[in-house]
C-alpha cells in the first residue's frame, strides 16, 4: 500500500481492503442482483458470478456457462470470488450487474417488425458469444480500467453474428471428409424438417416460410465466412507444428501401444471400478421460466424508461480542468463515474453512506422500539434483556432468574404434551376413516 | 530358473499390487474433474461446477491401478493438499491452452509442484486441453511458452493436445502414464 502510484491512490484511496470486500459483497446482495440472469427464477439461491460479464447466476445456469469457453464467461462461486479478491472485479460490478446487462441486450430491436432481437428462449450459447456480448464485456473491462473502449456498439444487423470459437471439424483433415460432413449435416436438417411436416407440427406454408427464412442472404454471408474460416484452419493444419503429440524421447515404440489401443478400451470399458463415486448423470434441464417481456411504446429508446442507465451512457470525465475541481473535493475519478451514474443505493454504497432503513431490521420481539407511540397501558411482564446487564452486575435477582427458568421448562413441557395430544387424536381420526372406509367395502 | 519366477512375481505384483497415486493439478476451469468422469463414464454428457475440496476415484487401466485425486483449484485447500503429496507416483498437469491470459499463473502452479520434496522424480503429463477453441496454443506453442523443457529437467514428461469433452487425445495421454509408471515400478523393484 506504501508505493501506489498516483494514478491509483484515487482508485484504492483511503479504504481497506475489508471496507472493500464489503462493497463487493454489498453489490452481490443487491435485489436485482440476487435473481438468476437467464432463467430468471426467484426461488433458486444465486451463488454463481461470471466475472468477464458481471453478472450473477444460480447453479444450473452455471453449469451451462461452464461449457462456453473462459473467454466468453469466466464462471466462479460467490466465495472463491471473495477469496481471490481484487479491486478489478469490484470496479467490474459497479459497471456491470444483472440489470444493466437484461438492459443491454432488451434495446436490440428490429426496425421494421419491431420484434426484439434477443428474445426470450434466445439459445444462451449465441447471446453470449455474439457479437453485442463481445462489445459489453470490452465496454465494461474499459470501463473498469478507465480507458476509453476502442469499439463500437454494432447495430441490430450486426449484433447477431456468432464469434467461430469453436471449430467442430478439428480432427477433420480431408477436404473430401469435410465436404462429406457437410453434406450428411445438411441431409439431417432436410429430414428433421419433413419429419415436422409429416408430424403435423408444421403446415405446409410454415414449412417454406421456415425454407425461405433459412436461404436469406445474411445466413447466406454467415455461411460464407464459416467456409473461409475453415480453409484457414486447414492451412493451419498442414502446418508442421500442428502436431497433437511431441514426445522426449522413444517414439517408435509408442506407435506399437497405438496398435494395441483398441484391445485396450474394451479391456478398459470392463475393468473401471468406482470408489467412492459421485454419479454424474445427465440430468434433465430445469424448466426454464422467463420474465414475460412487456412491449413498449417506443422501440427506439427502451432502456430510457428503466432506471439503472445502460453502458453506453456511462462516459469518461476527459476534460482536465473539471477533474482538478472534483479532485479538491476529495472525490475520486471512478467513483465520480459511478456516483453519477449508479442508483441511490449503490451511490450510497460507495460512499459509505449507506444506511439499513428501518424495514430492512427484522424487531426481535423481546424489545420495544422507541419511535412507536407507547401504549397507555404498563406492561405486565418484563422479558430479560441484555440491555438490563450493565458494569458487570446483572440487575435481576437470581430467585428470578430461577422462576424464569422453572417457567420456560414447564412451558416446555405443557408445548411437547400438547403436541402429544394433537398427534394421538390424528391418529385416532385417521384409524376411525380406514375402519369405516373398511366397513363401507364390506358392505357393498 | 529361480530368476524367471522371480521376474514373473514381479510381473504379477505390478498389476495387482498397491493402488499408485495419481494427481489431477491445474487452475480453475482447466477441465480436470470433466476429465476424471469422463474416464470413468465415456458415454456420458458431463456438467460440474467449480470443485470443492476434490474429488477421489479408484481406475484400472491397461493392468495398472491408479487412485485418481483431483484437486479442486482454491486457496483455502492450499495448506491442505501437500498433505497428499507423498508417495505419488504421477501428475496430471491440464492446462486451458486458450487461455493465454493465465499462462503466468499456470506456470507459478508449475514451479510450486516441482518444487516440492515430496514430488521429486515424478513424471509429469500435460494436457494441452481445450484445442477446439480457435485462439488455443499448440502443445509445440504450449512448451515453448511454459518453458516446459526447462523447468521439468531431470524428470519424464509428455504433452497430449486434447479435447476432454470429446475424448480427444485423453487415452493417448493414458497410455504414456500407464507405461512410465509401470517401468519406474519394476526399476525401483
Amino acid at each position: 500500500m506504501e508505493n501506489i502510484s498516483q494514478e491509483n491512490r484515487g482508485r484504492l484511496r483511503s479504504e481497506s481492503k475489508e471496507d472493500q470486500l464489503g462493497i463487493f459483497y454489498e453489490i452481490v446482495y443487491l435485489p436485482d442482483n440476487q435473481i438468476c440472469v437467464d432463467c430468471g427464477i426467484e426461488d433458486k439461491p444465486v451463488q454463481f458470478i461470471s466475472v468477464n460479464n458481471a453478472v450473477l447466476l444460480c447453479e444450473d445456469c452455471a453449469k451451462l456457462h461452464r461449457e462456453l469457453s473462459s473467454g466468453i464467461s469466466y464462471v466462479m462461486s460467490i466465495a472463491d470470488a471473495g477469496e481471490r479478491y481484487s479491486p478489478h472485479k469490484v470496479e467490474l460490478l459497479k459497471f456491470g450487474g444483472n440489470e444493466r446487462f437484461k438492459n443491454f441486450f432488451a434495446a436490440y430491436w428490429h426496425p421494421e417488425s419491431g420484434d426484439p432481437i434477443f428474445p426470450p428462449g434466445y439459445p444462451l450459447r449465441d447471446k453470449y458469444a455474439s457479437n453485442a456480448g463481445k462489445y459489453y464485456r470490452h465496454k465494461i473491462q474499459q470501463l473498469a480500467k478507465q480507458e476509453t473502449p476502442q469499439m463500437e456498439p454494432p447495430e441490430w444487423n450486426e449484433a447477431v453474428v456468432v464469434l467461430e470459437e469453436d471449430m467442430d471439424d478439428w480432427y477433420v483433415v480431408n477436404e473430401d471428409e469435410r465436404q462429406y460432413a457437410m453434406l450428411l449435416k445438411e441431409r439431417e436438417a432436410t429430414e428433421q424438417l419433413q419429419k415436422s411436416v409429416e408430424g403435423g407440427e408444421l403446415s405446409q406454408s410454415k414449412f417454406g416460410q421456415e425454407v425461405k427464412q433459412f436461404f436469406k442472404e445474411d445466413v447466406k454471408n454467415f455461411f460464407g465466412k464459416v467456409s473461409e474460416f475453415t480453409k484457414k484452419t486447414l492451412a493451419k493444419k498442414e502446418h508442421p507444428e500442428r502436431e497433437s503429440m511431441v514426445e522426449q524421447s522413444e517414439e517408435s515404440k509408442f506407435q506399437e501401444t497405438q496398435n494395441k489401443k483398441e484391445k485396450g478400451l474394451k479391456l478398459f470399458g470392463s475393468k473401471v471400478k468406482l470408489g467412492f463415486s459421485k454419479i454424474f448423470a445427465k440430468k434433465e434441464k430445469p424448466p426454464v421460466q422467463f420474465e414475460e417481456h412487456k412491449e413498449q411504446e417506443n422501440p427506439a429508446d427502451p432502456f430510457f424508461a428503466k432506471k439503472i442507465p445502460g453502458v453506453d451512457d456511462i462516459k469518461l470525465i476527459e476534460d482536465e480542468g473539471e477533474i482538478e475541481r472534483l479532485q479538491k473535493q476529495d472525490l475520486v475519478q471512478s467513483e465520480i463515474v459511478a456516483i453519477k451514474e449508479l442508483s441511490l443505493e449503490q451511490k450510497q454504497l460507495i460512499e459509505g453512506t449507506f444506511e439499513l432503513q428501518k424495514s430492512d431490521y427484522i424487531e426481535p420481539s423481546g424489545l420495544i422500539d422507541p419511535t412507536k407511540p407507547s401504549s397507555g397501558e404498563p406492561e405486565e411482564e418484563e422479558a430479560f434483556d441484555i440491555d438490563d446487564v450493565k458494569g458487570g452486575e446483572c440487575l435481576v435477582d437470581e430467585e428470578d432468574l430461577r422462576r424464569m427458568q422453572r417457567e420456560e421448562e414447564e412451558e416446555l413441557l405443557q408445548r411437547i404434551l400438547k403436541e402429544q395430544e394433537e398427534r394421538e387424536a390424528k391418529r385416532q381420526i385417521e384409524e376411525q376413516e380406514v375402519q369405516e372406509g373398511e366397513n363401507a367395502e364390506e358392505a357393498n | 530358473m529361480g530368476s524367471y519366477i522371480s521376474s514373473i512375481w514381479k510381473r504379477f505384483q505390478s498389476v495387482d499390487g498397491q493402488h499408485s497415486r495419481i494427481l489431477l493439478m491445474g487452475l480453475d476451469a482447466a477441465g480436470k474433474t470433466t476429465f476424471l468422469y469422463k474416464l470413468i463414464y465415456p458415454e456420458e454428457d458431463i456438467h460440474t461446477i467449480p470443485t470443492i475440496g476434490f474429488n477421489v476415484e479408484n481406475i484400472t487401466y491397461h493392468g495398472v491401478q491408479f487412485t485418481m485425486w483431483d484437486m479442486g483449484y482454491n486457496r483455502q485447500v492450499d495448506r491442505l493438499r501437500r498433505h497428499y503429496f507423498p508417495n505419488t507416483s504421477g501428475i496430471i498437469f491440464i492446462v486451458d491452452s486458450a487461455d493465454r491470459e493465465r499462462l503466468e499463473t499456470n506456470i507459478a502452479e508449475l514451479k510450486y509442484l516441482i518444487e516440492q520434496d515430496d514430488l521429486r522424480e515424478v513424471p509429469i503429463l500435460f494436457y494441452a486441453n481445450k484445442q477446439d477453441v480457435r485462439e488455443a496454443m499448440v502443445p509445440a506453442e504450449l512448451i515453448d511458452n511454459m518453458g516446459i523443457g526447462e523447468i521439468c529437467k531431470g524428470r519424464k514428461w509428455f504433452v497430449q493436445g486434447s479435447v476432454v469433452t470429446k475424448k480427444e487425445g485423453i487415452y493417448e495421454g493414458m497410455d504414456w502414464l500407464a507405461k512410465t509408471v509401470q517401468e519406474l515400478r519394476n526399476n525401483k523393484a
